[in-house]
C-alpha cells in the first residue's frame, strides 16, 4: 500500500524531470559537456601554486633537514613531514598532491659533493596531478642545485673539494671500487674540465648561469653530473601509465550532473508547494514520509542513471578505467542516497522557488568549490583543505575515483562510503522532521 | 441524519488577528452545505482546517463522529477541489487523475474505470490524454474538481469551484454534483454566487470575518432577514427602485399619487439570497 503510493511519487517526478527541458538539459546533458570539455582541458597542464608535499626524512641529518626546511620556506610547496607508509597512503588516497622520501645516506651523498654518489630521492604524484609532476622535479632540481651553488661561488672550498675529490675518485677507480668503470672515467674527465674552469677564471659566469635555468637539463654542461637524482613513482598501482584527463574529469562530470539533479528535485517539492499539488498530497491518503521518500527514491534512481550513462560514455568513447566495477557499485549506491538525502533537506528548508535556487545552488557552489568539483584540490589555496573534508563532492568524488584508479580496496571504500551514506540519512530524517513540524506548526 | 463534521469554538489567527473567531456550527451527513462571505471572510482558511492542512489554535474539529482533521481515515474520506487550481500542468488530465487515485490507494482496475468515469463527468473524455498546460482555465477547473471527486469520498468540500468557468461548464459541473449528493456524499460547497447556493444548498452558513452570522436553509435566511422588497418602476423615462418592507402600501401609495399615470414597467422583487447576504454583511468592499 505504502510501497505503491511511494513508487507513484517516484513515477511521478521521473516523468515530470523527464518533461520539463531546462531541468533535463542540466541533468543529463550539461555534466556530459562539462566531463568532455574538462577532460579534454585537462589532458593538457597548468601551472600551480601551494602543491601539498608529503616529506619523508628518512636520513634524518643536518643536510636533509637543510633541505627540508628549504622546500618548506618554498612557495610553490606546502610541505608537510610524515613516515612513509602514512605518505604513500595520504597521496594514494588523493590528499596529498604528492610525496618525497630522503632515503638514508642522503645527506652523506649530498655533503660531499664529488663523492661520486649523488643524492638520491623518491618522487610520488598523484597520477590524477600528474601535470604537475615535472613541475616538481623542476623545482626539487632547483633547489638541490641552489645547494651546489653555493658549494661552487666560494671557491677556495671549490678548488679544495676538486682536488680532495680528484684524489678520491683515482684512488677508487685504482683499487677498482666503480663497477661502471666509464661512469668513473667521465667523472675523471668532468673535474679536469672543472679545474680548468677555475683556472681561467670564467667559472663565476658560467656557473651562475647552469644553476640559473634550474639545472634539470641533462644534456647540460654537466653532464652525466645532476644535483639530484629524482626516481618518480607513479603512485596507485596503475601500471598502465597515469590515467587520462578524463578519468579526473567523468568523476567531476558525474557529480556536476548529481548537482543539477540535486537542484531539480529540490525544486520540484517547492513549485509543488507553490502550484498547490503538494496540499493536495497532504490531504491524500499519503504519509508525509512517503512523499518524501516517494521523492528521494526519484533523485535516486536519476543520480545512478546518470552517473552509469557517463561511466559507460566515459570507458566506451574516452577509455576511462573503471577496475573495480563491484565497489563501484556500491559507490554509485552511497553516492546517489548521499544527495538524495540531501536533496529532501534542501527542498524541504527551501519555501520558494528563488529560495530553493539559491540555497542549492549557493551549497552546489561550496560543495563543488571545496570538494574539488570546479578545480582540483591542489590548485587550492591551504586553507580550503580542511573545508573540503566537509564536502560531500569531495567524499563523492573519491567515492568515484577509489574503483576507477585509485585500486581502493574495500576496507579502504568503507570509510568514504559510510561518510556519504551518512550524510544522506542525515540529509533524509532532518528533511522529514522538518517537514513534520513544518505542519504542525501551521 | 449523524453530523459528518462538527466545528466546536475554533478560532485561527494570522499574525495576531482572529481570522477565524470562535465558530461553531455542524454538517449533516447527506447535505450540500453551502459556506457563503466576502472575500476575506476565512472560507479558505476553514476548508484548510477541516482537510488538516492548518491547525485551528482554538477550539476543536471532528469528523466522521471522532476523528481529527489529517487522521488517516479523515483523509482517506475527503475529498477537496481547492480554490488555487492543484494539478500537475506536465503531465495529461489522466495521469493527473491516475496518479492522485494511486495516492488514494485506489487499485488498478478499480482506478482505472474511476478515471474514466470521473472524466466523463467533467466532460473531459477526450481530453484525456492532453497535457493540462495545453487546457483552458475552465478545463483546469473542472479537471481540479474530477481529482476531488475521483475516490468517492464521503465528505466533498469543494472552494469555488466554478470560479472562471462558463455558463455551459458551470451547468455541468453543478449537474455533477447534484448527482454527487444524490448518491449519498456530503459536500460543503463554497462560492461567491448566489443562484449557485439558491440551487444547490440544503443548508448555508454565511460568515463574515471569521464569525458565523446567520446559519439556515435558503428559504429560512430569506425569511429571517430579507426584510425588503423591491420595487422598480419608470416614470418619465428614468428607472427608479425602492426598497420596503411593506410592498403593497407602497404600491397603493405610487398609484394613488398625481403622477400615476406617468409610471410603467412596475414590477416587485421578493427578497433574494443575494439581499440577505449584503445586509448581514455589509456593502463596504473587503480585501
Ligand atoms: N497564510 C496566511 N498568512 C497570513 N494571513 C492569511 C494567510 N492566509 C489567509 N490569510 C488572511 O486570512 C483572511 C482570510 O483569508 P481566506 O483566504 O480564508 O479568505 P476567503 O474567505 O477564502 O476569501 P476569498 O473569498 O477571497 O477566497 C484574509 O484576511 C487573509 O489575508
Ligand atoms: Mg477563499
Amino acid at each position: 500500500m505504502m510501497a505503491s503510493k511511494l513508487l507513484a511519487v517516484t513515477q511521478k517526478d521521473l516523468k515530470l524531470l523527464y518533461r520539463d527541458k531546462g531541468g533535463f538539459f542540466f541533468t543529463f546533458i550539461f555534466p556530459i559537456i562539462m566531463a568532455v570539455f574538462f577532460g579534454s582541458m585537462m589532458s593538457g597542464s597548468g601551472g600551480m601554486k601551494g602543491i601539498s608535499l608529503q616529506v619523508v626524512d628518512a636520513d634524518q641529518s643536518v643536510i636533509s633537514q637543510a633541505f627540508i626546511d628549504k622546500l618548506d620556506a618554498a612557495a610553490e610547496l606546502k610541505v608537510v613531514l610524515t613516515d612513509e607508509a602514512t605518505a604513500r597512503d595520504t597521496v594514494r588516497k588523493g590528499k596529498a598532491a604528492a610525496f618525497l622520501i630522503l632515503p638514508k645516506g642522503f645527506g652523506d651523498a649530498k655533503g660531499n659533493l664529488f663523492s661520486g654518489e649523488t643524492a638520491t630521492v623518491q618522487l610520488g604524484v598523484d597520477p590524477k596531478r600528474s601535470a604537475i609532476k615535472g613541475l616538481l622535479q623542476g623545482v626539487l632540481m632547483s633547489y638541490a642545485a641552489e645547494d651546489m651553488q653555493s658549494a661552487f661561488t666560494d671557491t677556495d672550498k671549490f678548488v679544495d673539494q676538486i682536488d680532495k675529490s680528484l684524489a678520491e675518485v683515482r684512488q677508487a677507480r685504482d683499487s677498482g671500487e666503480f663497477a661502471d668503470n666509464d661512469k668513473a672515467d667521465r667523472m675523471l674527465e668532468f673535474l679536469d674540465q672543472l679545474q680548468e674552469m677555475v683556472d681561467t677564471d670564467s667559472f663565476n659566469n658560467t656557473s651562475s648561469n647552469e644553476s640559473a635555468d634550474g639545472s634539470t637539463d641533462e644534456d647540460s654542461g654537466f653532464n652525466g653530473f645532476q644535483p639530484l637524482i629524482i626516481e618518480t613513482h607513479d603512485i596507485s598501482v596503475n601500471r598502465d601509465g597515469p590515467p587520462s584527463g578524463y578519468d579526473v574529469s567523468f568523476p567531476q562530470g558525474i557529480l556536476w550532473g548529481i548537482l543539477g539533479c540535486l537542484s531539480a528535485f529540490s525544486l520540484s517539492l517547492v513549485s509543488e508547494r507553490n502550484q498547490g499539488t503538494l496540499s493536495r498530497l497532504l490531504v491524500s491518503s499519503a504519509n508525509r514520509s512517503t512523499i518524501l521518500a516517494g521523492k528521494a527514491l526519484a533523485c535516486f534512481l536519476t543520480i545512478i542513471f546518470i552517473a552509469v550513462c557517463l561511466l559507460l560514455l566515459g570507458k566506451l568513447v574516452f577509455g576511462i578505467q573503471i577496475r573495480q566495477p563491484d565497489l563501484m557499485l556500491l559507490s554509485l549506491v552511497a553516492i546517489g542516497f548521499c544527495f538524495s538525502g540531501l536533496m529532501i533537506l534542501f527542498s524541504v528548508i527551501s519555501k520558494s522557488e528563488k529560495a530553493a535556487a539559491g540555497i542549492t545552488w549557493a551549497a552546489m557552489m561550496l560543495m563543488a568549490m571545496a570538494g574539488g568539483g570546479m578545480i582540483p584540490l591542489a590548485f587550492m589555496p591551504a586553507w580550503m583543505t580542511p573545508v573540503s573534508q566537509f564536502s560531500p563532492v569531495m567524499w563523492s568524488i573519491l567515492a568515484l575515483e577509489g574503483p576507477m584508479w585509485r585500486q581502493f580496496s574495500l576496507v579502504e571504500m568503507l570509510p568514504v562510503v559510510a561518510v556519504l551514506f551518512g550524510i544522506g540519512i542525515a540529509g533524509f530524517l532532518l528533511g522529514v522532521r522538518l517537514f513534520k513540524w513544518q505542519s504542525s506548526s501551521a | 441524519m449523524p453530523d459528518i463534521l462538527t466545528l466546536d469554538q475554533v478560532s485561527k489567527q494570522f499574525d495576531q488577528t482572529n481570522v477565524i473567531n470562535q465558530l461553531s456550527f455542524s454538517v449533516r451527513e447527506g447535505e450540500i452545505f453551502g459556506l457563503l462571505g466576502p472575500n476575506g471572510a476565512g472560507k479558505t482558511t476553514l476548508v484548510n482546517i477541516m482537510t488538516g492542512l492548518l491547525n485551528a489554535d482554538q477550539g476543536v474539529v471532528t469528523l466522521f463522529e471522532k476523528y481529527a482533521p489529517g487522521d488517516n481515515f479523515a483523509r482517506a474520506n475527503i475529498g477537496c477541489a481547492s480554490q488555487s487550481l492543484a494539478l500537475y500542468e506536465d503531465l495529461t488530465a489522466e495521469e493527473n487523475l491516475q496518479f492522485f487515485g494511486k495516492m488514494h490507494a485506489l487499485e488498478k482496475s478499480a482506478l482505472q474505470t474511476a478515471v474514466s468515469e470521473t472524466l466523463a463527468v467533467v466532460g473531459l473524455e477526450d481530453r484525456a490524454t492532453q497535457r493540462v498546460k495545453e487546457f483552458s482555465g475552465g478545463m483546469k477547473r473542472r479537471l481540479n474538481l474530477a481529482v476531488a471527486i475521483l475516490h468517492k469520498p464521503k465528505l466533498l468540500i469543494l472552494d469555488e469551484p466554478t470560479v472562471g468557468v462558463d455558463p455551459q461548464s458551470r451547468n455541468a459541473i453543478m449537474e455533477s454534483i447534484q448527482s454527487l449528493s444524490d448518491q449519498g456524499h456530503t459536500i460543503i460547497y463554497t462560492t461567491h454566487y448566489m443562484e449557485e447556493v439558491e440551487k444547490l444548498c440544503d443548508r448555508v452558513a454565511i460568515i463574515d470575518k471569521g464569525r458565523l452570522v446567520a446559519l439556515d436553509s435558503v428559504n429560512g435566511l430569506v425569511q429571517e432577514y430579507g426584510k425588503n422588497h423591491q420595487i422598480r418602476y419608470s416614470q418619465n423615462n428614468k428607472v427608479f427602485t425602492v426598497d420596503t418592507d411593506n410592498p403593497l402600501q407602497k404600491i397603493r401609495e405610487l398609484l394613488d399619487s398625481e403622477q400615476q399615470s406617468a409610471i410603467s414597467n412596475l414590477s416587485v422583487q421578493s427578497p433574494t439570497l443575494e439581499q440577505v447576504f449584503l445586509n448581514l454583511t455589509g456593502h463596504e468592499l473587503r480585501d
